[in-house]
């Protein structure tokens, strides 16, 4: 008897405390993101993630949208498709979130076919051209694609080379590929053929095999639509086969500070091959209002230094601090009791949104799901050991 | 052809971390017959080590290098004390699967400890390249190689002279028969598990400077499982040609092969040499064969 009773009292207990959790659930306005947390890429989900949280508690700390505070629910996907497309459907079905995100571009497309039925609003750290062109009801993506990083070098490229020797190094995935294609159809343009197209796999950190194929193809000028790391191990591995060829990095090739290049023995001679594309501003660009403001609520929020907010703040960091901006955007002009469908309608009527610089202003439409075609060109700031742009943001037409 | 040798080359010296690293997993075998499918992981694990003391403790570059080693050492001391004293009689797939789970928590603890981003350390050897006879030889091939003969030397001696190498052979000859003239196996166990923490130390240390360092760095320092085998488990010799072996046929499958099948060979080729090896000499090159007569 006694046994009974208290089975059923602890029973009682886990209903009422687990209805007490989405009482207070309700009570919050979520975004969800299907990350990546552990394994040797996990830095980009988990800086995206910061920088997202960073906005996020600026907004709450304001008072939240209509009353209500918001959060971010992180699951960890580990950067495998499958578990991504999993998350997806819990954040949809079971957490009530009003948009999600996932890391990889294999992840939106993957989402396409089934976003109809989840109706929420989908984007991704990965920004591939493909997911939004043409436009999917209920995918977006925040910044410029990767096809347009890659137009605008080979257009930078041109601009001082009229016959330029240009290659790819690229990993076999959609990711890769979306680089790949972008530049056969800027060559086209120009009417000159990729000397070379070289693959390299994602988990690869020597490049000498890659080297030496840019190296017999003759290669001036190198694409590389890979990380940060991946950069670095082009830039040394083409020095070490004696190969004298300008480096270019798209968006996720700035995905950290460039200490590994400069960190090699002879750092400050690569640093010199180098230029980055990329669709948003750096940490450091401190003539940047919003960027100014980004570095503010960090050393508020985490009591980040002024000289360490380089460890925290690199790429995806801004990125997910931007995406969250729209987010909030779309949920303050939803109304009220917004959900998926309300989100994406809010997010089809943003016009001209001020990053205040950190990006080139950006919009939707219910045609059009790319914020910006607007990107920058970098170097890399050997003394400063940071990037630093060339001119203005520049739009490949 | 100057690609050919290009590849060849490369092939060699990074080869040679895995024939280093190799040592370090015959050792195991030979003195306590454990298949240790966690030394990529110690591998990687002896990289950091370098990277925490050279970056992050701010020692000069060259002393990371005995900093490491002697941690890794204590590390391997550590592993058997602790983890692989308590097998003693298991049975044989309980140990692997223990060392593989070993392999797991190492790989997480490092990246718990050191983050997931790849680091930076500080080069041990200068860059530029050497012409010889109209070929272009990176400085750190030569050094790598030179390194990587060095150590392979001063194990060789230590294992074939020292009076612990010979306890530890005359363990891996027949435990019994060492404990009864008065060889401690616990002593030559714990012995082994250090050295093997050293070999995979200088392996990984050798292997940044060609490749850079991230938590990808226990699937190199697994490079050397098939070296291993492909050279013979049980033969010291084997395992430094097994490892020059499957460095140029990765190298030479990255150059050859990776082109035409849009990549991915080069991870691959190790493997598939472990597998023919298997099916066709599966002692290896340089390995006893086990007859037992039934």
């Amino acid at each position: 008897m006694f046994r009974t009773a208290s089975t059923f009292a602890i029973s009682a207990v886990i209903v009422l405390a687990a209805s007490a959790g989405n009482a207070v659930a309700q009570d919050m306005y979520r975004f969800a993101i299907a990350n990546d947390l552990n394994g040797p890429s996990a830095y980009h989900g988990k800086t995206y993630a910061a920088g997202f949280n960073i906005y996020l508690k600026e907004v709450n700390e304001a008072g939240g949208v209509g009353g209500k505070k918001i959060e971010l629910l992180q699951e960890n996907a580990e950067r495998n498709v499958q578990k991504e497309m999993g998350f997806l459907r819990k954040f949809a079905q079971q957490d009530n979130a009003l948009a999600a995100m996932v890391v990889t571009s294999d992840g939106l497309f993957a989402a396409k076919p089934m976003a109809d039925s989840l109706k929420l609003p989908i984007m991704g750290i990965g920004v591939p051209e493909l997911a939004t062109n043409p436009p999917h009801p209920w995918l977006f993506n925040i910044f410029a694609s990767y096809q347009d990083t890659v137009f605008a070098a080979i257009d930078q490229i041109f601009a001082t080379d009229k016959d330029p020797k240009i290659a790819v190094v690229y990993p076999d995935s959609q990711y890769g590929l979306e680089a790949l294609r972008a530049a056969e159809t800027r060559m086209q343009k120009y009417n000159k053929p990729l000397v070379a197209k070289v693959v390299m796999a994602l988990r690869e950190t020597d490049a000498t095999t890659q080297a030496l194929a840019l190296k017999q193809a003759g290669a001036k000028y190198v694409i590389v639509q890979l990380a940060g790391a991946h950069i670095a191990a082009v830039l040394r591995d083409t020095d070490k086969v004696g190969l004298d060829a300008q480096i270019i990095a798209t968006t996720q090739g700035m995905d950290r500070e460039p200490d590994l290049i400069l960190g090699q023995a002879n750092g400050a001679a690569l640093a010199k091959r180098f230029l980055g594309v990329g669709p948003w501003a750096k940490w450091n660009e401190t003539a940047i209002p919003g960027v100014m403001a980004m570095r503010n609520a960090v050393k508020k929020y985490d009591n980040t230094p002024d000289d360490k907010l380089g460890d925290v703040m690199y790429s995806n960091f801004v990125q997910g601090y931007v995406n969250a901006m729209v987010l909030v955007e779309a949920l303050k002009k939803a109304g009220p009791n917004p959900n998926g469908e309300k989100i994406r309608d809010a997010m089809n009527q943003i016009r001209n949104f001020d990053t205040k610089g950190i990006t080139p202003p950006l919009s939707f439409a219910a045609d059009r799901h790319k914020g910006s075609n607007g990107v920058k060109i970098y170097r890399i700031n050997a003394e400063r050991k940071v990037y630093e742009p060339i001119g203005a943001w520049v739009t490949a037409n | 052809m100057d690609l050919f040798i290009q590849l060849l080359l490369t092939g060699i010296a990074l080869g040679s971390g895995y024939a280093l690293g190799g040592l370090g997993f015959v050792l195991i075998y030979k003195a306590t017959g454990v298949f240790n499918f966690s030394h990529g992981q110690l591998t990687m694990a002896g990289a950091y080590f370098f990277y925490m003391y050279q970056v992050q403790m701010g020692l000069p570059p060259w002393w990371s290098v005995p900093a490491a080693v002697a941690s890794m050492f204590i590390v391997g001391l550590l592993i058997e004390r602790l983890c692989l004293r308590r097998m003693v009689g298991e049975p044989a797939i309980a140990i692997i699967m223990l060392t593989i789970g070993l392999g797991s928590l190492l790989r997480n603890l490092v990246g718990l400890v050191w983050g997931t981003q790849p680091q930076a350390p500080v080069p041990l050897f200068e860059p530029g390249a050497l012409l010889v006879a109209g070929f272009q030889i990176p400085r750190v091939y030569i050094w790598t190689l030179a390194c990587a003969a060095i150590f392979i030397a001063a194990f060789v001696i230590y294992f074939r002279k020292s009076s612990q190498g010979i306890a530890m052979r005359a363990v891996a000859f027949n435990q019994d028969h060492a404990s009864l003239s008065g060889i401690s196996i616990h002593r030559v166990f714990a012995l082994s598990w250090g050295l093997a923490g050293v070999m995979a130390a200088i392996s990984g240390i050798l292997m940044v400077q060609l490749v850079g360092l991230d938590l990808s760095m226990d699937a190199r320092g697994l490079s050397a499982f098939p070296a291993a085998i492909l050279g013979g488990i049980d033969s010291i010799g084997g395992v430094i040609v097994g490892g020059l072996i499957i460095g140029a046929a990765e190298t030479l499958a990255g150059g050859y092969l990776d082109p035409l099948f849009g990549g991915g060979t080069k991870e691959v080729v190790g493997y598939v040499v472990l597998l023919l090896i298997l099916m066709l000499r599966p002692y290896g090159m340089f390995g006893t064969p086990e007859i037992r007569k039934v």
